[in-house]
């Protein structure tokens, strides 16, 4: 159980790395010019404004703030858990697994934000 | 060129709406659940009119309801240690009881630390990056 979660953490870190690496080695892409994918273009060809494009910007806008807070909120729940736990070491045990589930979605979604900000033309946020 | 640690500074200040039209009162100590929609009015007898938008809002209540969750936690620890102190009393020179009592204690005590740390960093993000 261990072993997998440190597999899995090490595969995110991996993946970060190579994007930060590659946002190193090639200037000129994504990351460099974050909501300016519209410069030098006719509106109508610009990614951005096409109302598909923009109604999932809205989507991923909501989305993004939403996460911060169910995480928290998610890990004051394990804290609230911990609490009530008293002296059984298995609700202890439960408590401490939902803070780490916790933890590692907040994890997961950071590397997978980084990720798509650097894949993306324009980057996750240019509404 | 940003750093990726740009990014996440921009991830995480986004849009988190801190600022309250109505805001403030609470119902048997916890906090309305409009507390940080913005769109709230005031009618004229002074009581508070929630009128959230659909998708933008709905962060904004996730966070009260955190809100209402901290109270909660507060709540559970200080009743859990009451319990606890009940149960060292009573234990009457048996020591495991007595070494129960003081787990549930440190357990309560540990929860508590958790859910203030949770909330503490969050609030000291979201302060130092305005948002």
């Amino acid at each position: 159980m261990a072993q997998k979660l440190k597999l899995k953490l090490i595969g995110f870190g991996a993946l970060l790395m190579l994007t930060s690496l590659l946002s190193l080695v090639l200037p000129d892409t994504a990351w460099a010019d974050i909501g300016s994918d519209c410069v030098g273009k006719s509106p109508e060809n610009c990614l951005s404004n096409q109302p598909f494009i923009s109604d999932i910007n809205a989507i991923v806008d909501v989305l993004t703030a939403l996460v911060g807070v169910v995480v928290v909120g998610v890990i004051i729940l394990g804290g609230i858990q911990y609490s009530a736990a008293g002296d059984n070491p298995q609700a202890v045990s439960a408590a401490r697994k939902r803070i780490t589930n916790g933890l590692i979605a907040l994890i997961a979604f950071l590397l997978t934000a980084a990720f798509l900000q650097w894949v993306i033309p324009g980057g996750l946020f240019n509404s | 060129m940003p750093s990726p640690l740009t990014i996440f500074a921009k991830l995480i200040a986004f849009k988190l709406p801190f600022a309250a039209v109505c805001g403030g009162g609470s119902f048997f100590f916890f906090p309305h659940w409009w507390e940080f929609v913005n769109t709230s009015t005031t009618d004229a007898s002074g009581k508070c009119v929630p009128t959230p938008v659909f998708p933008n809002d709905i962060p904004a209540v996730g966070l009260a309801i955190v809100d209402i969750l901290l109270r909660v936690a507060g709540l559970i620890a200080i009743i859990s240690i009451i319990v606890a102190g009940v149960a060292y009393i009573t234990a009457s020179g048996n020591p495991e009881k007595a070494a129960s009592a003081r787990k549930r204690v440190y357990n309560s005590l540990i929860g508590l630390a958790v859910v203030f740390v949770a909330a503490g960093v969050v609030a000291f993000i979201g302060n130092s990056l305005g948002g």
